[in-house]
């Protein structure tokens, strides 16, 4: 079976089992709870109900009244600020649910906020979290130079403590702020502030919704939204660190089959396929130079190779990295052979103006390139994938 | 400045900017009607408590009672059916929050239980999205084979028309299901399906809530779980072919500019860690087609070639 498919079946399966146990144990942990504290409750309505003489419908409607006031007893929600962290909720995702729309133009215009809203703040807290990983990068390569470490590059698991440390750190914070400010245990506010920054946003704990926060302290108004979105984009960079790269797995393995299969077509016409190497997985082992039809074949599609090569040297070693994964079979051949040429043409003599092309091509790579390919290793594929966030 | 530090600022103005309109917007729409509701609520409530005569400590009694007893109104939420349905309303982080863990070892478990699953389920259905789209690609092509048509590579924007036209209907299917089975109207019930599979998940509507629906009607839980499942395979799936690549998009981008060039060139050690960081900087198969693009005709159409199949990337890089 492709690996592609391999892969999602496992997922889903994976997903399933996950789902049956996390039931299992929710329910070993609250249904117990749940009844006894329902038991209690149900007392306690009936002591109410005997004691002011209430009918079952009289403590429906009275029920009834109660439940509609509660987003109304916690502050007004639809002024300016309570509009603006409804806004958020949406398009974040949280979606606490304490106000939700009760007009259906609100309802209507909501769906069309979030729908473009989703995406677009999708982008923008990745984007963001690049740049802050891109950045943490750079400050500990700075730091290990100047500690005057040997090794100065930043590895990956560095960059994942460093960024499992501003998540925890995240947490620590908002929790001693919201218990302090809305009255929590400290335990409650971190699970409040875990599942906010989840996105996951139950609503059975929301702050701003006591004594009419949202209308009479703008500064700790202003502080929890800076809060949710300055969160959100910590653990987004952490996410962008850690999670993006397994996203595009399938997409990556379906290009790398194309490739695969773009390469080893032999001799169809020209606009059919890219003039690659010809060579196919079987026939690995015979030196080139002792054919010699075979070597005017291969030399005649090294010379495009390397034409092909130096509209964009990068790129050609990035395609055969990744396909190093696939097809360990065809590399030490072809590698000692472009080695040879390369060395030939040590003086890159087709360099082309970067800013035509976009990438990055210079005499002075061309030259350490032989270094390079020779001391590279076969890499498995999560090393390839390793190496889309340039850690 | 470099071409990703502008884009995040920007992405960074247009969302402050997007909460401001939105905030306005929700105003205008919900404020009116808010302050008129309360204040019915409020007449009801004094009626009531003239009526009977309540004290004030009975009264804020009552109110506990009342709102603790609405999860429990709604069915045992925490049996097995219930804490499944729970438990995918974490790990998909929708999180209606009709049913919250009350013990603290639930709140923990909770936790820990949100931090495996949700990434888990994130690749999940990026991972099944992508296969998605790669077999109706390949259904789009046979169905262009089929017709007869001169040019049968599916564009992009075939592709997002199928998408769009899914979402839709898993929306529409939703809708018709729900409004029949949990007595909403047709609006309720697709504003509920899409604040669902937007992941939203106000809790203001909430499938599987009335009579007993978690404990007496399986076939009908089984749909709603498989309901909300595969329609966020569909959303997942739509977002693989639209949003991802944007995701991904400055984690591969080089630093075209000149200057850039010139820092990177001269800071690089001798040693094969440079040149190995230098290569990990450079961009991805996406430059293949950007050069091609750039590059002469003979180099398109040799590109081209190579990149049977996938356009998608080339517009991508194109746009």
């Amino acid at each position: 079976m492709k690996r592609q498919n391999a892969r999602t079946l496992a997922l889903i399966i994976s997903i399933l089992t996950y789902l049956v146990v996390g039931a299992a144990v929710f329910e070993t942990l609250e249904s117990k709870q749940e009844k006894s504290h329902k038991r209690k409750l149900d007392a306690r309505k009936y002591e109410l109900m005997r004691k002011y003489n209430l009918t079952k419908e009289n403590f429906e409607e009275l029920e009834h009244v109660v439940l509609q006031l509660k987003p109304h007893k916690a502050g007004i929600q639809w002024k300016f600020s309570g509009s603006f962290y409804f806004a958020i909720t949406v398009i974040t995702t949280i979606g606490y649910g304490h106000a939700a729309p009760s007009t259906d133009s609100g309802k209507v215009f909501c769906m069309f906020y979030a729908l473009l809203g989703i995406p677009l703040t999708l982008v923008m807290f990745q984007s963001l979290g690049e740049r802050i990983n891109t950045f943490v990068r750079y400050l500990l390569h700075q730091a290990k130079k100047c500690l005057g470490m040997r090794h100065a590059e930043v590895s990956m698991a560095n960059m994942v403590t460093v960024g499992f440390f501003s998540c925890m750190s995240t947490l620590c914070v908002g929790a001693m702020a919201f218990s302090h400010c809305e009255g929590w245990s400290f335990l409650h506010a971190f699970y409040y502030c875990f599942i906010t920054l989840t996105t996951i946003g139950f609503g059975d704990y929301v702050a701003l919704q006591r004594d009419d926060a949202l209308q009479n302290d703008p500064r700790y108004v202003a502080f929890c939204f800076v809060y949710i979105l300055t969160g959100l984009t910590v653990v987004g960079a952490f996410l962008n660190l850690v999670v993006l790269r397994f996203l595009t797995m399938n997409t990556e393995d379906e290009r790398r089959d194309a490739k695969q299969r773009a390469l080893t077509s032999v001799g169809k016409p020209r606009g059919e396929v890219a003039h690659l190497l010809p060579i196919s997985a079987s026939t690995s082992s015979t030196p080139v130079a002792d054919d010699s039809t075979k070597a005017k074949d291969l030399k005649g599609v090294y010379t495009e190779v390397l034409h092909f090569q130096t509209i964009c040297s990068c790129l050609w070693y990035r395609s055969k990295e990744k396909l190093r994964g696939s097809i360990p079979t065809m590399i030490p051949q072809e590698l000692t052979f472009s080695d040879a040429y390369m060395q030939q043409n040590s003086n890159c003599p087709h360099y082309v103006e970067p800013g035509s092309t976009g990438c990055v091509c210079s005499p002075h790579q061309c030259s350490s390139i032989s270094s390079i390919t020779s001391g590279l290793h076969i890499l498995s594929p999560f090393r390839v994938f390793k190496r889309r966030s340039s850690v | 400045m470099k071409t990703q530090n502008i884009r995040t600022l920007s992405l960074i103005l247009s969302i402050v900017f997007y909460l401001l309109i939105g905030a306005v917007v929700f105003d205008a729409l919900e404020s009116d009607s808010e302050s008129s509701r309360e204040r019915t609520l409020e007449q009801k409530l004094n009626e009531l408590k003239n009526k009977y005569d309540f004290t004030e400590n009975d009264y804020r009694e009552i109110e506990r009672v009342v709102l603790q007893s609405e999860p429990h109104r709604a069915g045992r939420q925490w049996k097995f059916t219930g804490s499944f349905y729970f438990a995918i309303t974490v790990i998909t982080t929708i999180g209606y929050g009709h049913a919250a863990p009350r013990t603290d070892a639930g709140k923990a478990f909770c936790m820990f239980y949100a931090v495996l699953g949700i990434p888990l389920t994130l690749v999940m259905f990026q991972s099944l999205g992508e296969r998605i789209n790669t077999f109706v690609r390949y259904l789009l092509r046979r169905a262009k084979q089929g017709l007869g048509l001169q040019k049968t590579e599916v564009s992009m924007g075939n592709m997002v028309l199928v998408g769009l036209l899914s979402c839709t209907s898993t929306l529409c299917i939703g809708a018709a299901a729900f409004s029949h089975f949990e007595d909403w109207t047709f609006f309720n019930a697709y504003y509920y399906c899409f604040i669902t599979l937007t992941t939203i998940g106000f809790g203001d509507f909430v499938a599987l809530q009335k009579k007993d629906a978690l404990q007496k009607r399986p076939p009908y839980v089984a749909f709603s779980f498989m309901y909300i499942l595969v329609g966020l395979t569909v959303i997942g799936a739509f977002l693989n072919l639209v949003v991802l690549r944007f995701l991904t998009v400055s984690t591969e981008e080089p630093d075209v500019r000149p200057e850039a060039r010139e820092e990177e060139l001269g800071t690089q050690p001798k040693d094969t860690q440079g040149d190995r960081e230098v290569l990990e900087k450079w961009p991805s198969d996406e430059c293949i087609a950007w050069a091609c693009h750039h590059s002469g005709e003979d180099e398109r159409k040799r590109c081209s070639a190579g990149q049977k199949g996938f356009n998608y990337s080339r517009e991508a890089m194109v746009k």
